[in-house]
């Protein structure tokens, strides 16, 4: 699904060229579901806007699916993304002046496709959100604000679901509720998901943790493997 | 489903008091535009149809240089196949037989018409019927003299005709409105030819003859054919051409028409400029996330492009509604102030309409450009993740700009229109800069009135610094025409009376049906008063092809020694000669034509198609410049032009003209075509002016308030953008008050800013153009203080205005959401 | 502790046979709590030696049934009722940390480490399973692992203060 070959991204302040990903490899097989944890700074967020192809790097190589990203222009890559990528993001990122059915249905609307009724409803369903089609952002509470980004991230049914702290924002509860959501979804579509958190309770939820420092992979582990804890206590501490 | 209108109406309305300010200056751009081009066509369309009026149906036309042929000497005319209608003219003088101070005041002048019932005369008719042969009088006549249709008029010496009909001043008939404006003006009738022959004793004798041809013939052709046809005799044919750009300077008045409409869109386009770009920016997070979410730059500019179209539309519409009748009413004002008379007249709508339609619905695209191209170019992450979007200005003066404002400057002060405009984007340019000065001048000033608000107002003001200054600079453009052009409009008329009094060649110009005989001369040497006089010729109606093919028409008058010449100023001359009879043209008709000095110019003069050597350009008050000078003796060898018909009397003292006058109509009353003395010239030139002072400064109060709208709208933008600050300021101890205070120093600022820059700016540009060569002397240093208070009053109150609203909504603000505010 | 009264709920619900109650314990407690058969034998026998449970005799494959009394269920009643209080010395690590700080224990840093490791073992272990329940629409025990993820949750800050405040 996604190969990543020798990414390395710097960042230009004034004068100075800090590099934030030093060269990272990664497989990451379809229907995978991943969670990418790190100290902040550590180049996960940044790898994750590489892997949605918000960003360009200043070397490597990202595949999705044996098609190169990295080479493409600005256009074609907002056109993959329409098309195949679902983005959930800590801060939601809902656009203030349209409706949660709006909102939903934006990224089909951008690729000029009409949205199933039934779609959309079954997604309002699932995300709990019967009956706010027509409220706006501004009238919900985080939760449901998250939700209808999750819904809006799935609505064109992605095969790569890029989630970025998408709990960051919320108490426990409420990210329990979202991580119901996404825990559902990939078992219903099983579409690959990329998650980036410091929150170690989301991270049960993935098939595998990848821990980011400074840069770089700096361990791996999957859920399978005896030393799960002990990786994860390493970071932690 | 999403409907992308509708998202676009929410997102341009979600502001709805910014909305409603930028729809407002645009509704007032197009509607000043449109006013203006509605007053300008208009007043051109009258002109042209009061030309048209003058030529009826008739392509040419046959005079004599003696003044009046025999109609009988035409016979070979009417035996031309090609010649479908014609009709005969005699032009006489007569009196009415009326009561008057002076004599002059019940003059007439008749036309007769050998058929009324022809196309080749066209009457504005308001009662009666044109057809019926009989005494056709003009509405102010009928109203001065208490008649109407049906009512008989005797005529001194002369006889008794029923009026049939009344019509409109026009081109072919028009009379004076009051007995004063009698002592100059004639009365104009039209009676049937052989009475008028009859009355006058001048049987069988007409003074043109009016005809068309059909529409098969070539009329180069049929010009050439007749004009050989009649050369060698007296007789002479010549085109009839609409051109009424001897008697009017219009372009000047068109010229000030344009620069408003062009300022009113200005200022209406910044404006739109404003809210775009500040809505932009204050929406960079949500258009980074509709890319993130698949929106290509073109979607995103489709989607503020739908936007614009919102404003773009709703605001031409009413623009167009409101500039419609604007435009009647400042019609209205323009042709009272120019033309003496009651005239009726059609209002153009639909070419304005259209012109103003368009640039309406384009110009708030075309201000949106760079905004879009930035929406367009918005960078997602960046833009999503950042955390203050609207503090990015940097407190540093853009170097690049200031230079590139001083370059313009420089240029700007050129000698040249065009350069002129450059001073103008100077000043927007420059403007940070001079906001600069001002704070450092006048903050001290804002901090002891408003206190601590005033010292926080400055603070935002460097804050939003290039929007403020842009928004003054509005203001400082609007106040600087504003009294630029009420300098001009008083200093004008003196330009024009100086250039009256040093063109003019003496005080009266006389012209008589009959060419002055040496008794006449000795007549008029002998009047108590007269101190010299000088018989000139003045060759009418010689037509000409422009460049571009168009034809045109000027009189050529005589000199009789270049270096003596007071007539006209030397502008250009050229030292080459040439076989071709040389000739001296006012500048305004060289520019018509389209030639320069030392071309080669063809007329159509009374002795057929002739070259001339165009030796020189002239400036001169006569005939507003559209006008050529030919040396007597040439004009007489070369122009089969034998008589004087005009007369040029020198008096010792200005104040013996009305007696010279007097004494002059005494004894040739009933052969003086006009006497034209130069003190009713200079009222004449100066009083159109004068009409339009008023008209003119309302027009640029509107411009000061559309730029007040602006201010209105910027303070808007500033407070909304800064609801957290001001919030927080309230929780933390302001009061109410103390952010109003704030806001408006903000506004005041502005507009001090914006009146001081204007006023400095203002004055160097009347200094310029008083030295300015280009503008030929005309303008003279004069500081327009009243306008000037105007300007400054207006500038402050328009400006304190704008603030109030602002800067109540600011005061509102709701603590506790300002702080939640995102 | 309380595989008397779990053995009291299995059985209000109906009568069944000893290795049914163990199977049924199990399921209930998503095999996290593993029971030997003698373990419900001898806990049975009490029960019935108690009056709390009796047995109206054996089903077809001659296996012994068991039915609650009504003293039985008045026993579940009071049980459920009754508040439980927390005790701080009822965590086993809250002692073994008492002990460790009275005997100077030199290793206290790593006995934390491992203990925060244990905790985020148990901690993705619960999500994962929180995870499955979710998937199986299992409420109940989502509270309960909610409710343990919270412990937890606070028992790992109160570790990282420990490291902190040394």
């Amino acid at each position: 699904m996604i190969n990543v070959v020798g990414l390395k991204k710097d960042y230009k302040t004034g004068k100075e060229v800090v590099p934030i990903l030093k060269g990272v490899d990664l497989t990451i097989e379809e229907g995978e579901f991943v969670c990418i944890i790190g100290p902040s700074g550590s180049g996960k967020t940044t790898l994750l806007h590489l892997l949605g192809g918000l960003d360009t790097p200043t070397s490597g190589i990202i595949s999705l699916n044996g098609s190169e990203l990295t080479s493409k222009k600005e256009k074609e890559r907002t056109l993959i993304r329409r098309k195949e990528i679902g983005l959930v993001f800590q801060n939601y990122q809902l656009l203030p002046t349209l409706t949660v059915y709006e909102n939903i249905i934006f990224p089909l609307h951008a690729d000029g496709r009409k949205a199933s009724h039934e779609d959309v409803q079954q997604l309002l369903e699932a995300v709990d959100l019967v009956g706010y089609e027509k409220r706006f952002p501004h009238e919900l509470s985080g939760g449901q604000q998250q939700r209808v980004a999750m819904a809006r991230a799935l609505i064109h049914k992605p095969k790569l679901l890029l989630a970025d702290e998408p709990t960051g924002n919320l108490d426990r509860q409420r990210s329990s509720d979202i991580l119901d959501l996404l825990a559902k979804f990939h078992h219903e579509q099983k579409q690959t998901i990329v998650m980036v958190t410091h929150d170690m309770f989301a991270a049960g939820y993935a098939d595998r943790i990848i821990l980011f420092k400074d840069g770089v992979i700096e361990a791996e582990v999957k859920r399978e493997d005896d030393d799960y804890a002990k990786f994860l206590a390493r970071f932690m501490a | 489903m999403l409907n992308s209108l509708l998202v676009s109406w929410r997102n341009v309305t979600r502001h709805k008091k910014r909305f409603f300010f930028t729809l407002v200056a645009i509704v007032l751009g197009v509607a000043v535009m449109t006013s203006m081009f509605i007053a300008k066509d208009t007043f051109s369309n009258l002109m042209d149809e009061q030309e048209r009026l003058y030529a009826g149906d008739a392509d040419f036309w046959v005079q004599s240089n003696e003044g009046y042929f025999a109609e009988n000497e035409l016979e070979w005319l009417n035996k031309k196949e090609e010649v479908e209608e014609g009709a005969a003219l005699l032009v006489q003088k007569g009196f009415l037989e009326m009561e008057t101070e002076l004599p002059q005041q019940a003059s007439v002048r008749f036309t007769g018409v050998s058929d009324y019932n022809n196309d080749l005369i066209e009457l504005p008719v308001k009662e009666g019927d044109v057809a019926k042969e009989g005494l056709i009088i003009t509405e102010n006549a009928a109203i001065l003299l208490g008649k109407e249709v049906g009512d008989s008029v005797s005529f001194l010496n002369m006889g008794t005709l029923e009026i049939t009909a009344i019509v409109h001043e026009g081109a072919m008939l028009t009379s004076p409105k009051t007995l004063d404006a009698a002592l100059f003006r004639d009365f104009q009738v039209m009676v049937p030819l052989d009475t008028l022959q009859k009355w006058t004793d001048m049987e069988n004798q007409i003074s043109n003859f009016r005809f068309n041809v059909n529409q098969v013939t070539d009329e180069e052709e049929v010009l050439k054919t007749y004009q050989s046809e009649l050369a060698g005799s007296n007789l002479f044919v010549q085109p009839i051409v609409v051109d009424s750009q001897q008697h009017n300077d219009v372009e000047g008045v068109y010229y000030v028409f344009d620069l408003i409409a062009i300022l009113s869109i200005f200022i209406s386009a910044f404006i739109a400029f404003n809210m775009v770009h500040t809505s932009i920016i204050e929406r960079k997070r949500e258009i980074a996330i509709m890319k993130s979410l698949g929106y290509t730059s073109g979607n995103v500019i489709r989607l503020v492009v739908r936007e614009i179209g919102f404003l773009a539309v709703i605001g031409t519409i009413f623009g167009l509604g409101i500039g419609l009748m604007l435009g009647i009413y400042v019609q209205d004002i323009l042709i009272t102030a120019i033309t003496s008379q009651n005239i009726i007249y059609d209002v153009v709508i639909i070419e304005p309409l259209i012109i103003s339609g368009i640039v309406g619905i384009l110009f708030p695209f075309l201000a949106a450009i760079v905004p879009l191209y930035k929406a367009g170019k918005i960078p997602i992450l960046e833009a999503m993740f950042e955390k203050n979007t609207t503090y990015s200005s940097l407190n540093k003066l853009n170097i690049v700009r200031v230079l590139l404002g001083i370059i313009c400057t420089g240029i700007g002060l050129i000698d040249n229109v065009w350069a002129f405009l450059l001073l103008f984007v100077g000043l927007v340019l420059l403007f940070p800069l001079w906001m600069r000065v001002i704070q450092n001048i006048i903050g001290a000033i804002l901090t002891f009135f408003f206190g601590f608000s005033g010292k926080q107002a400055l603070r935002s003001i460097k804050q939003f610094e290039r929007r403020n200054a842009s928004t003054a600079a509005m203001l400082a453009i609007g106040v600087s025409l504003a009294l630029f052009m009420s300098a001009a409009l008083a200093s004008l008329p003196e330009g024009m009376e100086e250039e009256i009094r040093e063109t003019f060649g003496g005080d009266i110009i006389v012209e008589k049906e009959t060419p002055w005989t040496d008794s006449d001369l000795d007549v008029a040497k002998g009047i108590e008063g007269v101190s010299g006089v000088n018989p000139f010729i003045e060759v009418p109606n010689v037509t000409w092809n422009t460049k571009s093919g168009d034809l045109r028409e000027f009189s050529i008058m005589s000199f009789t020694d270049l270096n003596s010449a007071d007539t006209f100023e030397l502008v250009n001359e050229s030292k080459e000669n040439s076989e071709f009879p040389s000739l001296y043209v006012g500048e305004r008709a060289l520019m018509e034509w389209g030639g320069s000095v030392g071309d080669v110019l063809s007329l159509n003069t009374p002795a057929g198609e002739q070259r001339f050597y165009v030796k020189g350009s002239v400036q001169t008050s006569h005939y507003s410049n559209y006008v050529a000078f030919m040396e007597e003796s040439n004009i007489r060898s070369e122009l089969n032009w034998p008589h004087n018909f005009h007369l040029m009397i020198d008096v010792d003292d200005e104040d013996t003209i009305s007696n010279v006058l007097f004494v002059l109509w005494n004894s040739f009353g009933e052969t003086i075509i006009g006497a034209n003395p130069i003190t009713v010239n200079i009222e004449q030139s100066t009083s159109a002016l004068e009409g339009m002072d008023e008209l003119m400064q309302g027009l640029l109060l509107l411009i000061i308030a559309i730029s007040a709208i602006g201010i209105s709208n910027t303070l808007f933008m500033n407070t909304m953008e800064r609801v957290k600050e001001i919030g927080t300021m309230r929780a933390i101890g302001f009061t109410k008050r103390q952010v109003q205070f704030m806001i408006m120093a903000e506004g005041l600022f502005i507009g001090i800013a914006g009146v001081l820059v204007g006023t400095v700016y203002g004055i160097l540009v009347i200094y310029l153009n008083s030295i300015s060569a280009d503008a030929g002397g005309l303008l003279s240093f004069i500081i327009p203080w009243i306008s000037l208070l105007i300007a400054i009053a207006g500038g402050i109150l328009f400006t304190l205005l704008a603030s109030w609203l602002p800067s109540n909504s600011a005061s509102r603000i709701s603590i506790k959401e300002a702080i939640n505010y995102e | 502790m309380s595989v008397k009264h779990s053995l009291l709920a299995l059985l209000y619900e109906k009568p069944r046979h000893g290795y049914e109650l163990k199977t049924e314990f199990e399921e209930l407690v998503q095999g996290m709590w593993p029971l030997n058969a003698g373990q419900v034998y001898t806990t049975l026998d009490r029960l019935e030696r108690d009056l709390l449970v009796e047995s109206p005799g054996h089903d077809k494959k001659d296996r012994k049934l068991y039915t609650i009394t009504q003293v039985g269920k008045e026993e579940l009643w009071d049980w459920l009722e009754k508040p439980v209080g927390r005790s701080l010395f009822k965590d086993e690590f809250y002692f073994k940390f008492l002990c460790a700080s009275h005997v100077s224990f030199e290793n206290k840093l790593s006995m934390i480490r491992n203990q925060k490791e244990t905790m985020l073992k148990d901690i993705l272990h619960l999500t994962q399973l929180r995870k499955q329940m979710t998937l199986s629409d299992n409420k109940t025990m989502k509270m309960l692992i909610e409710g343990a993820l919270l412990h937890l949750e606070a028992d790992i800050k109160w570790l990282d203060m420990i490291v902190e405040s040394n």
